[in-house]
């Protein structure tokens, strides 16, 4: 299915009003990423010039070295990787096939199951700082990449199972119905003849289901301590702490965590797009 | 034999494993949650204590429970009020014959992707008071003469939380109700078309109806990750100035993990939580989202 037609709907012309607006919104949007990326390419003493430099004099990725040689940029680099790829793979592989049970199959207990996947949407995960915590506690696993990938599957395996459930749905169940036929068994069919058709559902899942967990914040800032679990949106924080902002090399790894919401968004909108608008408007 | 068993519960099997992490990530914690809330426990004294409903009869009586929810409701307020106004306008244009549409998405959706911690530093960062962006444009432009502080006073830094949060999520909702506007049929248009409608018309009688399910989803959404963020103003304001800033979700931060009044931070969560729950039901009560779908 195609999200955007590319032919006008309304069938009218743009206003010249509208142009504006939309021209001011655009560089209302622009403007902060503007900002962060000349910051982060700007002397740490440049940016503390007046009148303040619009286009950096002496661009420089100095502030990208430090981060990475006197902070410990490199262990948060790794940490956001690990913990993102691996949550997003365990969230993709047991709900793909969760979805696939609750589009196929009427069985007892389905729609109670599917309704409360929905309703831990509801959950704000602010609230359950306490229990998590104490879970991990209990567990020994505080600090360690390995409470992350858990706890990211709170927000992300519903997240899956719901907009996997809308790919299965949108395949006509013929499909299944003639490899049944053709002698194939229930696992067959899912795995050789809907698994395939559904691949572009699951890059979006996963797209959308890595960046959720890339810039997850609160559980990361409540499970984590030291550079051995911090993920990258954690570590900007040191930098506010200190007495003295370095906004340049603070600006530098604002861009590093910022990185795959440009790579995806640049090369794979139409994917997250998709995503999105499945994981939001079916109910 | 073992393959018979296995196709006959086939569909159990495929759930299994996700309901299994789901109750250890999810049902485990929320009845956790409500637990936790009848227990005077702090971390700091080592004490945990059973106390009933105490710690719901103290929320009555604190001074700060009250200012932060007033706090809450106008962050949220405006932020999802907004962000829904400017997110029908932006969609709306999309929505129109426009060069550049695919390109115009990109840019757009930027801002919704990068890190929310990101989103309250760089704005910390563009209101700073002498080398921040925003004096430093009005100084340029003419429009004030000497810098001013902006989050140092507490109505101009709840605006500026305000502002990164429909900054950041702005996109959301505009994706959500494009989506909806793409799926109204042409014909209708056209028809409007036949009639004489002015833009207007067809936007208030024929787009407006028809993407009120996009409407409530985007409302929904943008309401229930307003209520919890915590990212915006941990970063840009901490709270601060004095407690100007201050929303429930901090206020749990704080007694949780800061304080480790984790009894008296959970009845905070299940209170949050009761709220959100309520504010969902009332939008699905006003709205009624099932109406407008065809």
């Amino acid at each position: 299915m195609k999200f955007f037609k590319n032919k006008l709907n309304s069938g009218d012309n743009i206003s010249l009003w509208q142009y504006l607006f939309l021209g001011a919104y655009i560089l209302f949007s622009l403007f902060p990423i503007y900002w962060i990326i000349i910051t982060a390419f700007k002397n740490p003493s440049a940016v503390l010039e007046l009148p303040v430099n619009w286009i950096p004099e002496n661009p420089t990725i100095d502030n990208f070295i430090y981060v990475f040689r006197e902070r410990p940029y490199l262990s948060y680099t790794i940490n956001s990787v690990v913990a993102a790829l691996s949550s997003t793979l365990l969230c993709v592989v047991l709900g793909t096939p969760a979805a696939y049970s609750f589009s196929r199959y009427d069985f007892k207990g389905n729609k109670v199951m599917f309704f409360s996947v929905l309703v831990s949407r509801m959950i704000p995960p602010i609230a359950l700082i306490v229990p998590f915590y104490s879970m991990m506690q209990n567990l020994g696993l505080i600090d360690t990449k390995i409470a992350l990938i858990i706890t990211y599957s709170f927000f992300n395996l519903p997240f899956v199972i719901w907009v996997m459930k809308s790919y299965f749905d949108e395949i006509p169940t013929g499909l299944d119905e003639a490899a049944r036929i053709d002698g194939a068994s229930k696992w067959q069919i899912f795995k050789d003849v809907i698994l395939p058709v559904t691949l572009p559902g699951i890059a979006a899942s996963a797209m959308l289901a890595f960046i959720f967990s890339w810039n997850e914040f609160v559980f990361t800032l409540v499970l984590t301590l030291t550079p051995a679990a911090k993920t990258l949106p954690i570590g900007l924080m040191d930098f506010i702490a200190d007495d003295f902002i370095d906004w340049a090399r603070l600006m530098a790894g604002g861009a590093l965590a910022a990185t795959p919401a440009i790579i995806f968004g640049l090369f794979f909108q139409k994917y997250i797009v998709g995503g999105l608008t499945k994981g939001a408007i079916k109910e | 034999m073992l393959k018979k068993i296995f196709d006959k519960y086939f569909h159990y099997w495929m759930v299994f494993p996700a309901i299994l992490l789901l109750a250890f990530v999810v049902i485990y914690p929320t009845f956790n949650l409500f637990y936790t809330s009848l227990f005077f426990k702090n971390g700091q004294l080592g004490v945990t204590r059973f106390v009933g409903l105490q710690n719901y009869k103290k929320l009555f009586f604190d001074a700060n429970f009250w200012q932060y929810l007033g706090h809450t409701f106008v962050y949220v307020g405006s932020a999802v009020t907004i962000s829904l106004i400017l997110g029908l306008i932006i969609s709306n244009i999309l929505n129109k014959s426009i060069k550049g549409r695919s390109a115009l998405r990109t840019i757009m959706l930027l801002p919704w992707m990068i890190p929310l911690v990101l989103t309250g530093i760089t704005w910390r960062w563009i209101l700073q008071d002498i080398y921040g962006a925003f004096n430093a444009l009005l100084m340029q432009l003419g429009i004030i003469n000497q810098s001013i502080a902006w989050l140092t006073d507490g109505t101009t830094a709840m605006i500026g939380v305000i502002t990164a949060d429909f900054w950041a999520n702005t996109p959301f909702v505009t994706i959500i109700l494009l989506a909806g506007m793409q799926s109204i049929p042409d014909q209708l248009y056209e028809a409007a078309d036949v009639d004489g409608a002015t833009g207007w018309q067809k936007f208030y009688n024929i787009t407006l109806p028809l993407i009120k399910p996009s409407i409530f989803v985007a409302l929904v959404m943008r309401t229930l990750f307003a209520i919890r963020a915590l990212d915006i103003v941990y970063a840009l304001t901490g709270g601060g100035p004095g407690e100007s800033t201050e929303v429930l979700a901090s206020y749990i931060y704080n007694l949780g993990r800061r304080w480790l009044r984790m009894g008296y931070g959970s009845t905070i969560g299940v209170i949050l939580l009761l709220i959100t729950i309520a504010l969902v039901f009332s939008f699905m009560f006003i709205l009624k989202p099932g109406s407008a779908r065809e």
